[in-house]
């Protein structure tokens, strides 16, 4: 068993269950005045006018700001390197309306009530065009690199391939998903003077905003001071400024208050980001043994008219299965809607939604079951880097879930179980995501009083990452985890680097081994209780280090990926269309696993996001005004305590030392890669329904099951069987509930 | 006795008792209770996740049943017993609802989190006063506090949302304040032991 501290309660638990964790709209700042947004309420054209007068007169009022007075920003230079924000447009730079609920103005008030009233009070007309909001009507043009990778790719020719025993090719849809942290985005901006600024605002990048900040402003960094201890969840959303954040920042040294702006739930719905719809064709050709011939993956995304950020769908492609011929490509199509961005596992979400539910529809078509077709086609090189992964171990994951599922007891046949008189489906499929590593600094403290004090400007946003820190110095010097104090979320503090791309465990916990080696090495000591002891006598206020970690450079021999399968149970009641997920299992490779709590709490969250995504996530827009009609969390769905099953989580394979000294690739977004094609994959098992566009909604389970794969021409013999066995099952049912 | 003033016009003066302590303010009738806790009181404890009566992030308790506090407005409060999560634990002990969300790991971000342990502060209260929830089959006998399904819990916390899905954690932290024994939050860990 691999062990850094078993299963450790959260560092960050106690404040967070007494109301102690400071969030960032709770800073108490004197003097602090309250800012509103006001929004576009058309979804695409111009503003004509815009008049304040009222909202000026209001009681309270202190400000209105549009785009007749902006407030003064720089650009910044927008390339990750030195600084990034989410919308390359700055906000209120012209009376352009680029999409429906915009950011056109900002009204400041003494309270949060005049701001809002007096926000209402502004009047805009406006010159309109219509909106194009439809995917189905876009035009689509090939996708640029994300992040420097090329989203395509070819070896072998797909094309010439036709000697294969079996083939598909199928279309699978996602909707337009929404971030939606229970925590609203919000900042608190407070200036020092003209030239020294203090943000209260939940990032998952702390020093990366720190310097986009400074950019935005004309200040040398260390001039711009980010404070945020605790961030309410973030999931890709919280990473870089909004324009709300920018305008607040630019509105509070104009004039020189702090201020708040806190986003409303229907301002989130398009000013704080969102996973784009996606349309994925996925082509597999194979042999009678069920091995891969082919793959070809064809992705479309959308972005906002002011940002590019292509859903990176493909990115799955040639890591989980090998083909000799394989071939992938992106395209993407601007519309009238607010910016995407990163949502947990941008790309592999999606693509293994496509993918997986490809592979089960091959799986079926060959009568080969769905672990084993995975075990033949596994590959052990990343297909586009011609790299070996590191320390796979994906057939355990088949295997250890396979195993404790009691998957060799499943039925072979759809529409062939029934329980209570509703349907029962098991379904399987594959999870996956890249194993990422940053640059990370962190300062260890040995104080005389025999505790720790370790200090990095990483942050924690529900992830476990205070206490995996204090877990890896608790187990490197020596100490009880109780001993070992964490400081995080201040830009202050050496650069920790970012909690996204599932990386802040593999950035972090080396730098913290090194540190704490260090810190021993410095006081000439094997552990920390006679550190300490040396302290007290040396009279010294602390002994300290200081270590970074980082990826090794030089030439590339490994590929780092982590892997894991899901195995659920659903149960579908045709009749109102109602489907319940009864049973579930994960079984993931993630290298070392540094708390076996909080590690499976990521697990855990992740699936739960996925089966929100499978069963009811959508947000929709209006396609004649480019609004959209989901707007809170009313309207957008996610799932709910009744929603949820008891989710099994196992942790198989090996500590990746290939990857870094910590063995740990990182845990966050694996969970929720792969769980909407199970859904689908169990529900085509319960129900013959073969559903490849998300969510799986009541209407869709209650369509005929005919409808719904008449079309495939390739089992028509398949058909006839399960129109058969169907209607003795109707009977059976029939009989269940008169009973 | 804290008196918060201020200069707002239209402010009328409201009494409350937050937390066994008596408030005076002046705040406008619009002004609800969750503002007022959040804005005006100092006690940030109570969230803001959607401010319409949609999330439960902010609920508290008002004479002891729980209240969106984001739909009820302060200045209607008066004379009430007014509890949040600030009020739970007593000097240095967590109160047992608190302690078991941190054995099972029921919480992740911590933003719903106060809203979860105030509805299962007033949902053990209300199984111990035997009132049924809308799944409970036999409404002549409702579900005592030990025999509580994993079904009737999830039913009965299905107002607090929690978008980081610590669900399973906050059942089972339930399932341990009733006196059954919760399946354990840790994962199964097969992973091999690190090199000497
Ligand atoms: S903030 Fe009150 S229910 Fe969401
Ligand atoms: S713990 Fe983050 S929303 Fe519940």
């Amino acid at each position: 068993m691999s062990k850094v501290m078993g299963a450790v309660n959260r560092k960050d638990g106690r404040a967070k269950v007494t109301g102690n964790a400071t969030y960032a709209a709770e800073h108490q700042i004197p003097g602090l005045l309250h800012g509103y947004l006001v929004t576009a309420s058309i979804g695409s054209g111009q503003i004509k006018s815009i008049d304040t007068s009222q909202a000026e007169k209001a009681k309270g009022v202190v400000a209105v700001f549009t785009h007749k007075n902006p407030p003064k920003i720089f650009k910044p230079s927008n390339n990750f390197i030195s600084s990034k924000i989410y919308e390359a447009r700055l906000p209120l730079s012209d009376a352009q309306v680029h999409y429906g609920g915009q950011i056109i103005g900002l009204v400041v008030a003494d309270t949060f009530e005049q701001a809002k009233h007096a926000a209402h009070l502004v009047k805009v007309e406006y010159e309109t065009q219509s909106p194009l909001t439809e995917f189905q009507k876009a035009t689509f043009k090939e996708a640029p690199p994300f992040m420097g990778e090329e989203l395509k790719f070819e070896k072998g020719n797909v094309a010439t391939v036709n000697n294969a025993a079996v083939k598909i090719e199928a279309t699978y849809t996602t909707t337009t998903e929404l971030n939606a942290p229970m925590e609203p985005h919000a900042i608190i901006a407070q200036w020092q003077g003209a030239d020294a600024l203090t943000i209260y605002e939940p990032t998952q990048w702390v020093m990366g905003s720190q310097r986009t900040y400074a950019e935005l402003f004309g200040l040398p960094a260390e001039r711009v001071r980010i404070i945020t201890p605790y961030l309410g969840g973030g999931f890709g959303s919280k990473a870089m400024p909004w324009p709300h954040g920018i305008l607040c920042a630019a509105v509070a040294r104009h004039l020189q208050r702090p201020v708040k702006v806190v986003l409303s739930r229907r301002q989130m719905t398009v000013n704080a980001g969102h996973r784009s719809e996606t349309e994925q064709t996925i082509g597999l050709a194979a042999a009678a043994d069920g091995k891969l011939m082919a793959i070809a993956h064809d992705v479309k995304s959308s972005t906002s008219p002011v940002d590019t950020f292509t859903e990176p769908c493909t990115r799955v492609t040639p890591v989980m299965y090998s083909a000799p011929n394989l071939r992938y490509a992106q395209e993407l199509a601007i519309m009238n809607v607010g910016t995407p961005t990163f949502m947990r596992a941008p790309g592999e979400n999606p693509g293994m939604w496509a993918l997986e539910s490809a592979m089960d529809e091959l799986a079926w078509s060959l009568k080969l079951d769905p672990v084993e077709l995975r075990l033949r086609n596994q590959t052990q090189e990343h297909q586009h880097q011609n790299l070996p992964f590191s320390a796979k171990h994906f057939t355990d994951c088949l295997k250890v879930g396979a195993e404790r599922f009691g998957w060799k007891d499943r039925s072979r046949q759809v529409r062939s179980l029934l329980r209570d008189g509703q349907l029962v489906g098991w379904g399987m499929a594959g999870a996956t995501f890249p194993a990422l590593q940053g640059v990370a600094t962190v300062k260890v403290r040995l104080l005389p009083d025999s505790t720790v004090h370790v200090l990095t400007a990483g942050n924690d946003m529900g992830t476990g990452a205070y206490t995996m820190v204090a877990g890896v110095a608790a187990e490197t010097l020596g100490v009880s985890v109780e001993k070992v104090r964490v400081e995080m979320g201040d830009s202050q503090l050496p650069d920790g680097g970012m909690a996204g791309g599932s990386m802040m465990t593999a950035s972090l916990a080396p730098a913290v081994i090194k540190a704490c080696q260090d810190v021993l090495k410095s006081a000439d000591c094997n552990d920390a209780t006679d550190a300490w002891a040396a302290l007290r006598q040396s009279g010294r206020a602390a002994f300290e280090a200081t270590a970074t970690s980082a990826p090794p450079e030089g030439e590339k021999k490994w590929a780092f990926q982590s892997w894991g399968a899901h195995f659920c149970e659903v149960t579908v009641d045709e009749e109102i269309g109602r489907l319940q997920i009864t049973r579930w299992l994960s079984v993931m490779d993630i290298g070392r696993v540094m708390n076996a709590k909080t590690a499976a709490s990521q697990v855990r969250g992740g699936v739960i996001m996925g089966i929100g995504q499978a069963l009811m996530e959508e947000c929709l827009l209006d396609p004649n005004i480019g609004y959209p009609v989901v707007y809170d969390l009313a309207t957008y769905h996610f799932p709910s305590h009744a929603d949820i099953p008891r989710i099994d989580v196992v942790f198989v394979g090996e500590p990746d030392l290939n990857f870094n000294l910590a063995g740990a690739r990182g845990v966050g977004e694996i969970g929720i890669t792969g769980v909407s094609a199970v859904i689908a994959n169990a529900v085509y098992h319960a129900t013959g329904k073969r559903i490849r566009s998300l969510p799986l909604t009541p209407e869709k389970l209650m369509a005929d099951f005919r409808a719904l794969t008449a079309d495939e021409t390739r089992d028509a013999q398949e058909m006839k069987e399960l129109i058969a066995s169907n209607k003795s099952h109707e009977r059976v049912a029939g009989h269940s509930q008169n009973v | 006795m804290e008196v918060t003033q201020s200069t707002v016009s239209g402010a009328v003066a409201v009494t409350l008792n937050v937390n066994g302590k008596k408030r005076s303010l002046a705040i406008e009738p619009r002004v609800t209770l969750l503002d007022t806790l959040r804005e005006h009181l100092g006690l940030t404890g109570s969230k803001k996740g959607c401010d319409h009566g949609q999330c439960g992030a902010c609920t508290v308790l008002v004479d002891g049943q729980r209240v969106y506090s984001c739909l009820a407005l302060a200045v209607m409060q008066e004379g009430k017993e007014i509890v949040t999560i600030e009020g739970l634990a007593k000097d240095d002990v967590l109160h047992p609802v608190q302690a078991a969300f941190i054995d099972n790991d029921g919480l992740q971000c911590g933003y719903c989190t106060p809203g979860q342990i105030c509805a299962t502060v007033a949902l053990l209260d209300e199984v111990k006063q035997g009132s049924s929830s809308a799944i409970t089959p036999n409404l002549e006998h409702p579900p005592q506090l030990a025999e509580l399904s994993e079904a009737e819990i999830k039913e009965r916390l299905s107002g607090n949302l929690c978008r980081c899905s610590a669900y399973n954690g906050i059942v089972a932290a339930v399932q341990q304040l009733v006196g059954q024994t919760p399946p354990s939050a840790a994962a199964d860990v097969m992973v091999k032991e690190m090199p000497a």
